[in-house]
Formats: C-alpha cells, sequence, structure tokens
C-alpha cells in the first residue's frame, strides 16, 4: 500500500518536472522530489521512501538530465548531483522514520505505563489472592487480547491451570503444562513458538533477566513467566496470542514480566497480612477459651459445690435438721441452681450472638414494654429495692428484636442487682433526642472505676473491685454486642453523688407506621355493639378524637 | 378428662429427671399422674388414658414436640403445656399456633408449674366468658353485658379496638395468646405481621388499666411469644 502510494506520488512529481523542465532549475526539481521523499518517509515509514528515493533519482535522470529519457549521464557534476540527491533522500528517510519511531515508542510507554498504573491501583483495591490473579488476568487479557492462564501449586504442589475460562484450559495441552512446571521450578520465563515450520517448536530461553538472551528475531506465540514476588513463586502465567498473526516482541515480554511482578508482589502482601491476622486470630482465639475455661471451671463449680453440699446435708440429715434449716438449705439450692441457670444463659447467648446476626428479628417494640418485661423477670431478686422509671411520652417505636434487647435490659439490671448495695434505688429513663433515644439504667452503687469505662464491656472481664464477684463478666460484652447488631452505642460511666449510669444510644432509623388507619371510625362495629349502646357510644366518641389528633 | 374427683396429668418427656421431679409433684398435688417417653407412646397414652392435661416436652427422641401437637389438635381438645428452653421463643409460638395452650420454660418452679396447670383445666372445663358475664382483675372491673369498664369504680373511656383487644386477652386470661393469634382474632388474618398495632393498643390499655404501665401487674409482655392477661 505505502510502496504504491509512493510509486504514484513520484510519478505525479516526475509529470510536474517534464512539464516544468523547460522553467525550472534542476535544483528546484531536485526540491519537489525530496518534498515527495519527506511526505512518504512521514507517512509510510521506511521501505517506502526508500523505494521513493530511488526511483526519484533514476525519474530524475530519465526525465529531466539531457539526454532526455536515456539513463546516460553526461558530465561528473551531473553525477555528484545524482549522489548527493540519493544521499540527501535516504537521510531524510533515516531521520524521519527515526522521529516516527521513538514517538511510537512514547506513545507504547506512555500506554504500558498507563496500563500498569491502572493495574497497580486495581491490585491495591483488592483483596485475597485469588481477587488479585482475577484481576491481573483481566488487565493482561484486555491489553493483548491474549488468553491468559494461570497455573498455581496445589496442595501436593501440582501445578493446577485457572482461569476464568474454563474452555482455555481444556485447550490446554500437556506441552504446555509442561513448560509451566519448567518455568515454575526454574523461575524462568519461556517463550514458544508454533508459526515454524515443525510447529510446536520451542525456544527456550535461558535467561530473560538478561535482555540479550531475547534474540531479536524472536516473535513468540506464548510466553510463560513466574509469578515472583521477593521470597515465594505464587504460579507461572501464561499469555497466548488470540490472533495467531501477531506476535510477542521483547518490549512485550517485559511489559508482561513487569505485570506479572506486580501482581506477585501484591500477592506477597496479601498472603503476609493473611498470616497476620490468622496469627492474630490465633492468639485472641487462645486467650479466649483460656478465660472462658477459668470462668467455667470457677463459676460453674462454686454453685454446683453449694448444691451438693445442701442437698445431701438436707438427705443425710433430715432427722437431726429443724425445719428453719432444711428451708435454709433448700433456699440456696434454689438460689444456686437459679445463679447457674443464668451463667448458662449467659453463655449460650453469647455463643448465639457470636454465629453472627442471622438470628436477629428486628419488628416494631415499645420501649417501655421491653424494660416491663425485663423489670418483671428480675422481680423477685429486686426484692425490696426501688425502681423509678421515667420514659418521654413521645418515644417512637423502635425497630429491634424483643427477646434481644429484653435481654439487654435484664442484663444491664441483673449487673446493677449484683454489684449495689440491696437498699438502693435503680432509675430507669428514656429520652428522645433528634434521631436517637437515649436509653439510661442508672444505680447509687460504686460506680464505674475510671479507665474501665469500655473495659468492663470486654468478654470475661471482670472489674479489680469485684474480683470476687461469681459470674462469666459475659453480661455486659452480650449487652454490647446486642445493641451494636441493633445500630446503637452502649456507655458506661460514673454518676455525679455516685453510682453508675449506662446509657444507650439507639437510632431511630425509620418512621414508625401508623396506626390510626386500624380504627375507621366509619366502620360499623361488630358483635353486638348495638346492644351495647353506652360503652360503644364513648368508645366512637374517643375515636374520633383519637383519629383527628 | 372423664375424671373430674382427681384429674389425670400425662407427662410426655424423655428426660427422666424431669419426668421425677414432676411426678413427685403433681402427687402431691392431687393430680393422678401419667407418664410418656416419646410422642409414639404419648399419643397412645392420651387415646387410652383420657388425660386431663398433656404436658409436653418440645424436645422429644422421636418427633418434633410441634408437629406432635399438631396431631393431637387434629382428635383431641385435651389441654397441651409444652415445656421449653427460654431461647426457643419461636418454637413458643409454633407450639401455641399449632394448637398448644401454654408453655413453660425450663428451668421452672413448682408454683408455676402448679398454676399453669389449674388455668389449662380450668380453661378446658369451662366455656370462655358468657357475653354478660363480669370479670374483674385488680381494680378493674369490666362488665361484658353492658361492654362497660372500670377503674376503679370510675368509667374509662375504651376505643373499639382497645375493648376488643382486652376481651380478647379475658378469654384467654391466665394463657398466652400469640401475637399472631390476637392480631388474627381483632384485625382479620390479613394483619398477622402487623404486630405494632398491638404495641399500641397494649400501651394504651396499659396506661388506662395499670397503676404503673412500666411494671404492668396484669397485661403481661411475654417478650417474642406474645401477651397474657394475669386476672390475680
Amino acid at each position: 500500500m505505502g510502496f504504491a502510494i509512493g510509486f504514484l506520488i513520484i510519478s505525479v512529481a516526475t509529470l510536474l518536472s517534464i512539464f516544468t523542465r523547460q522553467y525550472l532549475d534542476h535544483s528546484n526539481t531536485i526540491m519537489i522530489y525530496l518534498l515527495c521523499i519527506v511526505y512518504i518517509a512521514s507517512r509510510f515509514g521506511k521501505g517506502p521512501s526508500i523505494l521513493a528515493s530511488i526511483l526519484s533519482v533514476l525519474a530524475f535522470d530519465f526525465f529531466c538530465i539531457p539526454p532526455h529519457y536515456t539513463l546516460q549521464i553526461a558530465g561528473t557534476q551531473s553525477i555528484l548531483t545524482f549522489l548527493i540527491m540519493l544521499f540527501i533522500a535516504l537521510l531524510i528517510t533515516t531521520l524521519t522514520s527515526q522521529v516516527q519511531d521513538q514517538a511510537q515508542m512514547a506513545r507504547m510507554r506512555e500506554q504500558r505505563s498507563e496500563a500498569l498504573h491502572a493495574l497497580s491501583q486495581e491490585l491495591s483495591l483488592t483483596r485475597g489472592k485469588t481477587n488479585l490473579l482475577h484481576v491481573a488476568i483481566k488487565h493482561i487479557r484486555n491489553l493483548f487480547d491474549a488468553k491468559v492462564i494461570v497455573y498455581l501449586p496445589d496442595i501436593s504442589g501440582t501445578l493446577v491451570a485457572c482461569s476464568e475460562n474454563s474452555a482455555e484450559i481444556q485447550n490446554a495441552e500437556k506441552s504446555t503444562h509442561a513448560n509451566a512446571s519448567q518455568v515454575f521450578d526454574t523461575k524462568r520465563a519461556i517463550a514458544t513458538v508454533v508459526s515454524t515450520p515443525e510447529s510446536g517448536k520451542m525456544t527456550v530461553l535461558e535467561s530473560l533477566s538478561l535482555d540479550t538472551a531475547w534474540k531479536p528475531s524472536l516473535k513468540a506465540d506464548s510466553l510463560f513467566l513466574p509469578l515472583q514476588g521477593n521470597k515465594e513463586t505464587f504460579g507461572v502465567l501464561q499469555v497466548t496470542m488470540n490472533n495467531p498473526a501477531r506476535t510477542l516482541t521483547h518490549s512485550d515480554f517485559e511489559f508482561i514480566q513487569t505485570l506479572a511482578n506486580q501482581t506477585a508482589l501484591c500477592m506477597e502482601l496479601a498472603s503476609l497480612t493473611e498470616q497476620n491476622q490468622e496469627a492474630q486470630l490465633k492468639i485472641e482465639g487462645e486467650q479466649l477459651r483460656n478465660a472462658l475455661l477459668s470462668s467455667v471451671s470457677h463459676d460453674l463449680r462454686t454453685p454446683l459445690a453449694t448444691i451438693t453440699g445442701a442437698s445431701s446435708s438436707l438427705l443425710e440429715n433430715k432427722n437431726t435438721l429443724k425445719d428453719t434449716d432444711k428451708e435454709e438449705l433448700a433456699q440456696v439450692i434454689l438460689e444456686e441452681s437459679e445463679h447457674m441457670s443464668q451463667l448458662v444463659r449467659n453463655l449460650l447467648e453469647m455463643t448465639k450472638l457470636e454465629s453472627g446476626p442471622t438470628n436477629i428479628k428486628k419488628t416494631w417494640q415499645n420501649v417501655e414494654e421491653i424494660i416491663g418485661s425485663a423489670l418483671a423477670r428480675v422481680e423477685r431478686q429486686l426484692g425490696d429495692r426501688r425502681v423509678q422509671i421515667s420514659l418521654d411520652d413521645d418515644l417512637p417505636l423502635l425497630a429491634m428484636d424483643e427477646v434481644l434487647m429484653q435481654n439487654v435490659f435484664l442484663n444491664l439490671l441483673e449487673n446493677c442487682i449484683k454489684y449495689t448495695p440491696a437498699n438502693t434505688p435503680i432509675e430507669i429513663d428514656a429520652k428522645r433526642h433528634d434521631s436517637q433515644v437515649v436509653i439510661r439504667v442508672m444505680d447509687r452503687g460504686k460506680g464505674i472505676r475510671k479507665g474501665e469505662e469500655d473495659s468492663i464491656f470486654t468478654k470475661f472481664y471482670r472489674s479489680q473491685s469485684n474480683a470476687k464477684q461469681q459470674g462469666f463478666g459475659l453480661g455486659l460484652a452480650i449487652c454490647k454486642a446486642i445493641v451494636a447488631l441493633h445500630g446503637g452505642k452502649i456507655s458506661a460511666r460514673s454518676r455525679d453523688g455516685g453510682g453508675s449510669i449506662f446509657s444507650i444510644e439507639f437510632p431511630i432509623d425509620r418512621n414508625p407506621p401508623l396506626t390510626e388507619m386500624t380504627e375507621d371510625k366509619n366502620a360499623p362495629l361488630k358483635q353486638a355493639d348495638s346492644a351495647l349502646p353506652e360503652a360503644a357510644r364513648s368508645a366512637r366518641i374517643e375515636n374520633r378524637q383519637e383519629t383527628g389528633s | 378428662m372423664n375424671n373430674f374427683d382427681k384429674p389425670s396429668v400425662l407427662v410426655i418427656e424423655d428426660e427422666a429427671p424431669i419426668r421425677r421431679f414432676l411426678k413427685l409433684t403433681l402427687s402431691d398435688h392431687g393430680y393422678s399422674f401419667h407418664e410418656a417417653l416419646n410422642a409414639r407412646e404419648g399419643l397412645s397414652k392420651i387415646a387410652s388414658e383420657q388425660p386431663s392435661l398433656v404436658i409436653l416436652d418440645l424436645g422429644l427422641p422421636d418427633m418434633d414436640g410441634i408437629e406432635l401437637t399438631r396431631e393431637i389438635r387434629e382428635w383431641s381438645k385435651v389441654p397441651i403445656i409444652v415445656l421449653s428452653a427460654r431461647e426457643q421463643e419461636k418454637d413458643k409460638v409454633l407450639a401455641l399456633d399449632a394448637g398448644a395452650d401454654d408453655y413453660l420454660t425450663k428451668p421452672f418452679g413448682v408454683q408455676e408449674l402448679l398454676a399453669r396447670a389449674r388455668v389449662a383445666i380450668r380453661h378446658a372445663a369451662k366455656s370462655p366468658p358468657q357475653a354478660d358475664s363480669i370479670v374483674t382483675f385488680g381494680q378493674v372491673k369490666i362488665d361484658f353485658g353492658k361492654r362497660l369498664v372500670t377503674f376503679n369504680d370510675t368509667e374509662l373511656h375504651l376505643t373499639p379496638n382497645e375493648f376488643k383487644l382486652l376481651a380478647a386477652l379475658v378469654r384467654h386470661a391466665g394463657r398466652v395468646i400469640t401475637h399472631t393469634q390476637l392480631l388474627r382474632e381483632i384485625w382479620g388474618s390479613e394483619y398477622t405481621d402487623e404486630t405494632h398495632y398491638l404495641r399500641v393498643y397494649m400501651a394504651q390499655l396499659r396506661r388506662k388499666l395499670e397503676t404503673d404501665p412500666a411494671q404492668p401487674r396484669h397485661l403481661i409482655t411475654e417478650p417474642g411469644v406474645g401477651y397474657k392477661l394475669k386476672l390475680d
């Protein structure tokens, strides 16, 4: 194509020079030819330009230098002219195509650094080795229009081909697998050429970290590169062009190697992070298990010992014990078993909460009702303690899990009962502040030790001041977990004038549904309403007031 | 149900210690005691012994307790009290909706057990309150005939829905009614998910009928299950 157009342009220039040869100097005619050569060199590259250079010298001689229409040269001056003309034409060709090559290289370099940047950016946002690989595969596939297969070692160390496209794996032949294994073992890249006469012939590049190893003539069809981090080789990357007419050059190889290294480094980082996290989790798990074991062994054994002692005493000394003593022993058994039951309940609750938020069932709840039902469950333990409740009248219904939230208040109340003297009051209040409801449970006990405001919500934590108290130290941790499941916050602090304040901030995230529509004033009252005039009438009148408000 | 002088109780429970405790307690309080270790045996004993009350553990080895409740309800009206653990609110609701009359949460005390047994047997023996009957609890008096509710002898104004809710609770007095049952009775079966109706109307009822609505004595919440009216 370039050659044909080059030929055409020189022909036109020659025609022009034939018509103008009476009027123009030879040197000016040469200028026309050189102009054409510059154009051809810049548009069509080196080959057409060289052709044009030679053609124009011949044409100039044939048509413009007397004797016309022969290639005979008269005089040494003309020979010099031809030689200089040819030299300049070739020089222009070389320089122009060099500039062009450089521009193209710059363009390619820019594209590649952009591509590398894009890959790095996506890799940095990706977590997990598999995901990192997927990102790399996607990028390389799109950049080169190539199919990309990654070989990863399985548990036994055998390489297994992975790709997003399963057909690509099926097409992977045994020989390619052998290549991959070799690359994985030697950590040196391989390029294969399949377009040679004996198809499937392989060119093994001994060391591609050295530029000289890549023969400039080599055009590879497939590349196998190790995914090499600083310490670890993660696998092998195979890149094969989709279009058999296109091949991979040395610069392609270098670029793919850069991409592969980048990916491998990210994978190494991810794997280090994973290892760290695992180690951290293991340590934490170990600590928790120890805390749990010591808690369980101590806190379940104490009530068990009491129950065993009291009941065996009842059985063995039944004839000598006074009735009041018998009653007291029975009372001890009852109290201790209730205590154990509470411990077991908390353990189960914590386990359930930690198994995930799947068990949470939010419905619209009335705060007053939930506090009321929690209070009912600790009624006996409260004894003569005064409980003062003051709730705002305009508290909205809140979306919460009835049973879980009841447990929050139950635990807070049990906490107050356990850690404060029997004659001190407990106060509960709830207020609406803009987009949240704040519920507080307050006592007049010793308060919270400074610095323990957060740690008391940790599992198995027991305040230094209450080291002798029984319990797993799970109650407040449960509260915190449940409140967090509801998007709320629980905190504790000491109270002015002595005691502590536990406060729960509960977001009002949605507007509670309306209930007015449920009492339709136009609907006839069911059943024997007509026979019950007075109550029904008063009910109707009030109903109207309610819907009006 | 044929023996009114000495009511009989059938306990279907696979745990021996609980059977033993129930046997001691119930026999001591004038019940004749029968026991079954699994669902199959339980079914045949309900047919043969005709007990006045069935106490059924939800965790039986051979059949799900809720399934068993459903099966019993197909041919018998014997009152059923189910035994369950605290964490099984969903099962309690399912059992009640399947036709159980009441439930007891393990661990439970003797007083609670006997009270539930009494209520369940009384309910089975008695027909629901008549349209003209009068029910009292605390300072509240409800005259169904006149549709009149008074608190400390002062007449109260209840909205139609409040009254319907109160009437439903009175019909099941002493036992738990699930949210679904209440919603169906008052608003109809298409409203069984709208538990917030209950929250709102229960709050209103408590304001009117309880001395301290935050610590109700009669209109009791059973978290995760439903409501109960305590008459005494």
